[in-house]
């Protein structure tokens, strides 16, 4: 059982608390899932719970948090891990040696347990969660997918009571994140008292007890299962929660904007290691669109877009912009990618050197009317290290802008977003599409999809197996494509969630 | 390659430090060519044949070198091959010695330094380097992708006319990434009870048996022999 009671937190030289007199019990074997928007404290909550804020970090803290009996505030890591096991959104930080076998007995080894004891554990686990075809692997070639199945494998078999998760599926695709759920499922099954952080709700959706909204550090209220299904649109917007069910579902969507400039891509190939990885018969996209790149992980996304952009040399085929052909060099000076990592795309001390950074020759006042309209300009000289996750997304944004490309990619800029500033990317998508821009978007967002995305391009195996506009016709496929085993699970009450 | 025989870490690493001894107990070609034999013998039987074989013929460019040029005398290229090929040439056994320690397994060295029972907090350290550097591998070959797009990206005009501002552009989101790395390491390490205070165990067994024997008497053997004979 936990039990927090009147918990708050300040970290040192933050302006205010980031937990603000919570209460909250967990009862056995229950399943509970923290919400909110980004900066609510569920993460926090986490945090407090698997002692890692209280060890590992420095702050203000009043109240009590006991987990089965134990007080955390007076336990070490060391106590803690045995009793609560805790798994991360990054998968590519979660793990800790180099070898998928290796890393499942790592909690084990640490604990001290004899060898005859930690192999019967590895191997209990690996049947219980069929990982059989990921044992002995080397980490580092593995999906984010993947990743996560071993770092809950390697709690399982340090067995503990609770499991405290925060946004596990942040970074993976749907059918990772199916899989994460039939993990969840056997863990639930298990008798696991499972607390968990997360903002997409929908795979969720019929494991949950019961749902804690949080604001501000504060708990506000609780859902049931049901409310998160019912919850209206506008009641989305306000809390940030992203949908229940994704089949209810219904975007409201702008008009594409078409223009008439042209990229076409004619019998391209990309080979890595004598091994083709690439192969796009013919393609013409048009500008003014949101052109969603959709596939399973490695199924070519990368590489198609990485090769349009011109970062990958070596590859054949023919690329026109306008009619004209461009070469590869071309084709990156026109074109910008903004990564799932935006701190890979940070390189001065002030905001300003940032967005006009490799442009040779600028006027100091469109720099300004730039800024002001991306509400940077109170920004300008701060180090981009200092801002959040979201002002740095505008900061990259506003380079791509300033420089003048005309091609730009986005790679799973939802991820991990709530509802709220998910609609706000596809408010600036639609901006985008309005002033001409050619756009790709990789995603595995479902409701960022149907929200902005125009046209639908499917990959596997580096080919395009379906190509589509986004119409009113056409709307049921993604879910199609990207839910494949909706069909096969239902809620407990009998009606199907996804 | 499969290696034929498993040699334990302490036996590795016992072998380096015998190759740093036998480094100072007899020079000369003959004398030189016995650790590199048998350094290169054991490289192969740990599944390394193809770096055995480059050492080994390393080795012997290196000493045909020196016999073509022990007649000539004075001048600065002169002295600069003598020294690669006779200096250089006698630190070819460490060199091999450090090859096999290297191609040991990450967990299976920090199984074995829990066996001898180092301080916990020098254990934790090495196995976060170790952990650290494929990661830094990853990120690397990120930024320098998106150094390309920006256009600053590492190319042979911007190495020469602006090497200082590239080399910032590169190690900034770097250094700051390693930061937030290693604390989302150190976090979820620490969350499996990484600093518990009991002797760590480990799925590998780390034991050392009748081969490891061997290749830890050889070369003491071989010391006293030349100590001895002269």
């Amino acid at each position: 059982m936990i039990q927090i009671s009147n918990v708050s937190y300040q970290y040192d030289g933050a302006e205010r608390k980031c937990l603000d007199d919570v209460s909250l019990t967990v009862q056995d074997g229950e399943f509970v899932l923290l919400c909110g928007m980004s900066g609510c404290g569920k993460t926090t909550l986490t945090k407090m719970v698997n002692g890692v804020l209280l060890n590992l970090h420095s702050g203000m803290f009043c109240g009590e948090v006991t987990v089965n009996g134990m007080n955390i505030a007076e336990s070490s890591m060391s106590d803690i891990c045995r009793k609560v096991g805790s798994v991360f959104q990054n998968p590519r930080t979660q793990f800790y040696t180099l070898d998928t076998t290796s890393e499942i007995a790592f909690g084990c080894e640490n604990l001290g347990m004899p060898r005859e004891e930690i192999a019967q554990r590895v191997s209990q686990t690996v049947e219980r969660f069929g990982l059989e075809k990921l044992a002995g692997r080397d980490i580092f070639g593995m999906s984010g997918g993947e990743k996560q199945r071993i770092a809950l494998a390697s709690i399982d078999a340090m067995d503990p009571e609770i499991y405290v998760l925060d946004e596990p599926s942040a970074n993976l695709d749907t059918h990772a994140v199916e899989e994460l759920r039939k993990i969840l499922k056997t863990l639930k099954a298990q008798g696991k008292t499972i607390l968990i952080a997360e903002h997409r709700i929908y795979y969720l959706a019929d494991l949950i007890d019961r749902a804690v909204y949080m604001k501000d550090g504060r708990i506000v209220r609780e859902y049931s299962r049901q409310e998160l299904i019912d919850m209206p649109d506008s009641e989305r917007l306000e809390t940030g929660l992203r949908n229940g069910d994704l089949r209810r579902f219904v975007p409201e969507r702008c008009a594409s904007a078409w223009g008439d400039q042209r990229i076409v891509m004619s019998n391209v190939t990309f080979a890595y290691r004598k091994e083709r990885i690439l192969d796009i018969r013919s393609l013409r996209v048009q500008n003014g669109g949101v052109v969603a790149i959709v596939g399973e992980n490695g199924a070519g996304k990368s590489t198609f877009v990485s090769v349009l952009a011109g970062l990958r040399r070596g590859a054949k085929g023919m690329f026109l912009l306008n009619s004209q052909p461009v070469s590869r060099k071309k084709r990156l000076r026109q074109s910008f990618m903004i990564l799932q990592e935006v701190n890979h795309q940070l390189f001065t001390n002030s905001v300003q050197s940032e967005i006009t950074l490799g442009c040779k020759d600028y006027s100091e006042d469109d720099l300004r009317d730039i800024m002001a309209k991306m509400h940077l300009t109170d920004f300008a000289e701060m180090h981009p290290a200092t801002l959040s996750g979201g002002q740095k997304q505008r900061v990259v944004l506003c380079s791509a802008f300033f420089c003048g490309k005309k091609i730009l990619f986005f790679d799973e800029p939802t991820s991990g977003l709530d509802y709220y500033h998910m609609m706000k990317t596809v408010q600036i998508l639609n901006n985008l599409k309005q002033q001409g821009y050619f756009i790709f978007l990789i995603t595995h967002d479902y409701e960022l999809l149907l929200s902005v995305c125009d046209r639908v391009l499917i990959l596997e195996h580096g080919r395009i197996t379906d190509d589509y506009e986004l119409t009113a016709a056409t709307m049921p496929r993604p879910h199609r494509f990207l839910f494949p085993f909706a069909a096969e699970y239902g809620n407990q009450d009998g009606s199907e969630a996804c | 390659m499969k290696e034929t025989v498993h040699f334990d870490v302490r036996t590795k690493l016992f072998l380096l430090l015998m190759m740093n001894i036998l480094l100072f107990a007899g020079s000369g070609i003959p004398y030189e060519s016995v650790p590199v034999g048998f350094c290169g013998l054991l490289l192969a039987l740990s599944g390394k044949p193809k770096t055995a074989l480059k050492f080994v013929l390393l080795f012997a460019a290196m000493a045909a070198a020196d016999i073509l040029i022990s007649g000539i005398s004075g001048g600065f290229w002169i002295s600069l091959v003598r020294f690669l090929v006779v200096i250089l040439r006698r630190f070819l056994p460490v060199f091999m010695a450090g090859s096999l320690v290297f191609s040991t397994k990450v967990s299976e060295f920090v199984a074995c330094m829990w066996k001898l029972h180092l301080p916990k907090h020098l254990i934790i350290s090495v196995s976060v380097v170790f952990r650290f550097f494929p990661t830094v591998r990853e990120e690397w070959q990120a930024i320098l992708s998106s150094m390309q797009m920006r256009g600053i990206g590492v190319s042979f005009r911007n190495l020469v006319l602006h090497p200082l501002m590239t080399a910032e552009y590169l190690l900034v989101p770097l250094l700051l990434n390693a930061v937030k790395i290693s604390e989302e390491l150190a976090e979820a390490a620490l969350c499996r009870g990484l600093d518990c205070d009991n002797q760590h165990t480990s799925l590998t067994a780390v034991k050392m048996r009748t081969g490891d024997l061997a290749v830890c008497i050889i070369p003491l053997i071989g010391l006293i022999l030349k100590k001895a004979i002269g």
